[in-house]
């Protein structure tokens, strides 16, 4: 409410400023002009003069010069506007002072403005940050505080770096996930954290140096999600498609369905495969086994009669949707085999499997 | 709610500086007096409200209120009180609020003077003032503004960067900036006296001091500049021909010609068209630098295409002013009565020289620092024009107006003896001479260049002390008379003399660093190192801690013969937290040289890296731009400027007594 009152009181001295040259009687109208300024420096010379500033001859000469080019100077005019018009030109300056600087001022303030805002000075808020340790700046400020310190302390680096790296002091990351790699000794997640943070600072492109990162991180565990992850991408930026919808399906496979990871991974499967992301991953446990239930007996009756080619198609897309790309994989080659004999069907398992991004 | 305020505050210095722009202007062109008064009452207010909207900033950084995103992003609770207050500045969002406040603070100074000015002339000058306001107060509110909130509020700020806590960056920007937005005023004066449609000698009264202004502070801020990135880039070089510095260098070349053609226009009347046209591209030059420095543009084109709002608004800026000011000119400038007459030899003809020179020494620097730009726009490449273009370009027609400076200096107005001059200068030319000759026999080898450039510096300093004794003194004179002569002697006299001197004390500095001694070592502990005169060596090496640093210090013991002079200490420091360590290099000055020393490691066997530099004289290059300011300080207080344009009356005392002063 303050702040309200302090604004209309600034607008109102402001508004009153504005006005307050315009209610002044205007003066004869004659504007100063070159001829005033020969008789200030006339009567400056004079002063100088009489305080011994300048000798008689400098004086005398100044005068004479200054006196010649008054006589000289051009004689502006001293005509000033109408009166009529001059009332109209006050009127509308007034109504600008009056409403034009508020409306303009209140509503571009309003638009950009946080007047519901508070001033949060660090000595009002000592108390409450005392308290809220858990606040992740303080923290960060402690462990680096320690680190100066200790900068030996690979736990320390290796706790801070993913924290860098959530807050986007990317190069602060690198630094610290290297840091932690020299001191802790290889581990898939700091290396595969070192690639993505060496990702970030290239703005989001896969650089080789990345990619070596993830290889590496892939060399000690092989089941490393972020470093598959960041492998598919990589093949995905550099154009390989078949190779990075195979990496992020094999990927797709190992990951639970449903988890956050796995719509993202499916969501670039959608992508290189033009197939939408599928609502069925949105499942909860107890429907997914459901499902899995419903595929396990379309598959059994499949391999007992195999002549169903709706219920092949199906069956793929099924493991597909469900991530099991070895499975789907394997229904694609089980149902090639159930059809020999009928190429058109053939064609459609073909066109099935392309669209699902079973084969390549 | 401080903070809201200053919010308010500055959108609604917006609105004033509108007003201030569009109804005195209506006023000066409509001849309503009314109208033109509101510019005094408006200028005052911007500047009142945005002192407001600055003081409230600078609050938000001292209490480290983190609900300001710009307080978060570039301030620390931890950081000293001073480098608090410097983060105001040193960053994007606030330094813009800065050139708006130093804008603003500039039109408020010419209100109050103005009571003595013609009142259009005055209104349509604060008209223009105000418009240049409420352009960047609009960038700054639309792009760049300082007080957007959080809601969110961190319990930390995240600028605790120790490598920008110097207080040389503290220093320099402003001064930096008083030098560029100095010259919006005399751009605005040169508008108004085309709106006006009349430029007089009260016009040139008036422009002058201001333009002097901006020039010292333009000055002191580029020396300042030159002398941080020597310390602290750790390179020992104390110039790059960087963009950056060319941005700051170019409005001062303009400027150094304007600030000579106001001379003549002031005392002579003359060269009226062309002082307009140089208050114009001064200016335009001043915007050039700050779209530059803050487009992002430099770093890289690209950079530059991916986040366009405040680039483009800049250049839309940029256009809108200097384009505007151009077309203006080109409509307006016929219309403006011609001055006064003068023979090509006189004091006249030499500013005009002056001012040539000047002129086409800004555009090939222009050149140079648009060219790289242009062409990676045009086809993508990345190349720098660097030291070997400005050195064939610019660099000769400096030396060009050097060697012309002491004649230009003693010529008299309106008609000049030159055979007069000469021989009045003969001493000074003898004296630069002899000086070549005794480099030349003392220092064998080395680049030609340098005992010249030597000799050129004394010229210049022997040509001011020539024309200040020819003023003063006489053979038969008592010593008394004399003193009492050169005190009698205008300030601004005194003025050209000291500026001039100190360009050549600058030009003797820079010719000297070709002396320079390098060396780069491996040095074992307690290894000796010859660097020129001085023999260094190691001392210890050690580890250090600071606040949020710590350091691998090595300190050298240094020897002039056996005579020990001190030591000197040179680090590689370590900020928590940060990628790169960086270097914190030792100077030592001995007499007018320094001594330099640059760690590049530290060696596990104890063994250290390191670069010595010894480099003679090198404290002349900023002394001298010291004593350059200070002419013009000399200047700016002459009394002169209040008696107005006697200067014709002196030259027929000249005539008649043989006596300039």
């Amino acid at each position: 409410m303050l702040i309200w009152l302090l604004i209309a009181f600034l607008l109102g001295c402001v508004v009153l400023g504005l006005l307050w040259p315009l209610t002044q009687p205007t003066h004869d109208g004659r504007d100063l002009d070159d001829r005033d300024f020969y008789r200030g420096q006339l009567a400056e010379i004079e002063h100088d003069q009489a305080r011994g500033l300048l000798d008689e001859t400098t004086a005398e000469d100044a005068k004479t010069e200054a006196a010649r080019r008054l006589l000289a100077a051009h004689r502006d005019g001293d005509e000033v506007s109408e009166p009529a018009k001059m009332v109209i030109r006050r009127k509308l300056a007034s109504l600008v002072a009056l409403f034009g600087v508020p409306v303009l001022a209140l509503s571009l303030y309003l638009a950009l403005g946080s007047p519901n805002l508070p001033d949060q000075p660090i000595a009002s808020r000592q108390a409450s940050l005392a308290s809220n340790t858990a606040d992740l700046s303080v923290m960060i400020a402690k462990v680096e505080a320690r680190l100066t310190d200790h900068p030996e302390d690979g736990m320390g680096w290796g706790t801070i770096a993913p924290v860098y790296l959530s807050l986007g002091r990317y190069d602060d990351a690198v630094k610290a996930f290297s840091n932690a790699l020299h001191l802790l000794g290889e581990t898939a997640d700091l290396r595969s954290g070192l690639g993505e943070a060496r990702m970030a600072v290239a703005d989001g492109i896969v650089t080789a140096d990345a990619l070596a990162d993830f290889d590496k991180a892939l060399a000690s565990d092989p089941t490393n999600e972020r470093a598959q992850y960041y492998r598919a991408l990589a093949a995905e930026q550099d154009g390989d498609k078949p190779r990075a919808l195979a990496l992020y399906q094999a990927l797709y496979g190992s990951l639970p369905p449903a988890s956050e990871p796995a719509q993202l991974v499916s969501k670039h499967i959608a992508a290189l495969t033009g197939v939408p992301a599928k609502p069925a991953l949105d499942v909860d446990a107890g429907q997914s086994d459901m499902i899995k239930a419903m595929v396990e007996r379309l598959d059994a009756r499949l391999t007992a009669d195999g002549s169903d080619l709706e219920g092949w198609l199906k069956l793929m897309r099924a493991y597909q949707v469900l991530g099991d790309a070895e499975k789907a994989k394997d229904a694609m080659a089980r149902a090639q085999a159930a059809q020999t004999g009928h190429p058109e069907a053939l064609d459609k398992i073909a066109v099935a499997a392309r669209e699902l991004g079973i084969s390549n | 709610m401080i903070v809201e305020f200053g919010h308010f505050a500055m959108i609604l210095a917006f609105t004033t500086a509108l007003v201030q722009t569009v109804l005195p202007m209506w006023g000066a062109v409509a001849r309503d007096p009314a109208l033109a008064a509101m510019a005094r009452y408006a200028a005052f207010l911007t500047f009142g409200l945005v002192v407001l909207a600055y003081a409230a900033l600078t609050w938000a950084y001292i209490s480290s209120d983190f609900s300001v995103v710009n307080v978060v992003m570039n301030s620390h609770s931890t950081k000293p009180l001073m480098y608090k207050i410097s983060g105001v500045w040193s960053n994007h969002e606030g330094s813009m609020l800065l050139w708006v406040l130093i804008l603003v603070v500039f039109a408020a100074l010419v209100a109050i003077r103005g009571g003595a000015m013609p009142a259009r002339l005055l209104a349509s000058v604060l008209s223009v003032q105000g418009a240049i306001a409420a352009a960047f107060l609009l960038f700054v509110i639309l792009t760049s503004n300082p007080f957007l909130r959080l809601a969110e509020i961190p319990a930390e700020g995240q600028g605790l960067n120790p490598i920008l806590e110097d207080p040389g960056l503290a220093i320099h920007p402003p001064l930096l900036y008083l030098g560029y937005v100095g010259f919006s005023v005399a751009f605005s004066f040169a508008v108004g006296a085309l709106v006006h449609g009349r430029i007089d000698a009260i016009w040139a009264r008036f422009v002058r001091p201001w333009t002097l202004l901006a020039w010292i502070f333009l000055t002191l801020g580029i020396a300042m500049g030159s002398y941080w990135a020597y310390y602290e880039l750790g390179w020992g070089g104390w110039w790059f021909w960087d963009p950056v510095e060319n941005a700051s260098l170019m409005p001062w070349l303009m400027g150094t010609a304007l600030l000579h053609s106001t001379v003549v226009m002031e005392k002579r009347e003359a060269l009226k068209v062309w002082t307009i046209l140089l208050s114009i591209l001064t200016f335009s030059l001043s915007l050039l630098g700050t779209f530059l420095v803050r487009s992002g543009v430099i770093t890289s084109v690209h950079s530059f295409a991916s986040d366009p709002a405040r680039g483009i608004f800049i250049l839309g800026i940029l256009t809108l002013f200097i384009g505007g000011g151009l077309v203006l000119f080109a409509w307006r400038a016929p219309a403006l009565k011609q001055g006064g007459l003068f023979a090509p030899v006189s004091r006249e003809g030499a500013l005009v020289v002056n001012n040539l020179f000047l002129a086409t020494s800004a555009v090939a620097v222009l050149v140079g620092t648009l060219y790289p730009l242009v062409l990676e726009t045009l086809n993508g490449n990345k190349i720098s024009v660097g030291a070997p273009y400005f050195n064939l370009t610019a660099v000769p027609i400096f030396v060009a107006l050097l060697v012309f400076v002491p004649f230009g200096q003693s010529l008299a107005w309106k008609r000049g003896d030159l055979l007069a001059v000469g021989q009045r200068l003969l001493a000074a030319f003898g004296l630069a001479v002899l000086a070549m000759i005794a480099t030349f026999s003392v220092v064998r080898g080395g680049p030609v260049a340098a005992p010249l450039g030597l000799g050129l510096g004394v010229w210049l300093i022997a040509g001011s002390a020539s024309d200040v004794l020819y003023r003063c003194c006489r053979r038969g004179l008592p010593l008394r008379t004399m003193i009492e002569r050169a005190l009698g002697m205008p300030r601004s006299a005194w003025g050209t003399a000291l500026a001039h001197a100190g360009m050549g004390i600058t030009v003797i500095g820079i010719s000297a660093t070709v002396w320079g001694i390098e060396t780069l070592a491996i040095v074992s502990p307690h290894e000796s190192l010859a660097v020129g005169p001085y023999t260094v060596t190691l001392e210890q090496s050690f580890k250090r801690t600071g606040q949020g640093f710590r350091e691998d210090v090595v300190r050298f013991a240094v020897k002039e013969g056996d005579q020990a002079k001190g030591t000197i200490e040179s680090s590689k420091r370590i900020h928590t937290g940060r990628e790169m360590p960086t270097t914190e290099a030792g100077i030592v000055t001995y007499g007018l040289g320094q001594l330099y020393a640059s760690v590049n490691d530290t060696l596990p066997d104890g063994k250290v890296s390191i670069r010595f530099y010894w480099k003679p004289l090198v404290t002349l290059i900023w002394a001298g731009a010291l004593v350059m300011a200070l002419g013009g300080a000399l200047s700016l207080a002459d009394r002169r400027l209040r008696i107005g344009a006697s200067a014709k009356a002196r030259k027929a005392v000249d005539l008649q007594g043989g006596s300039k002063a």
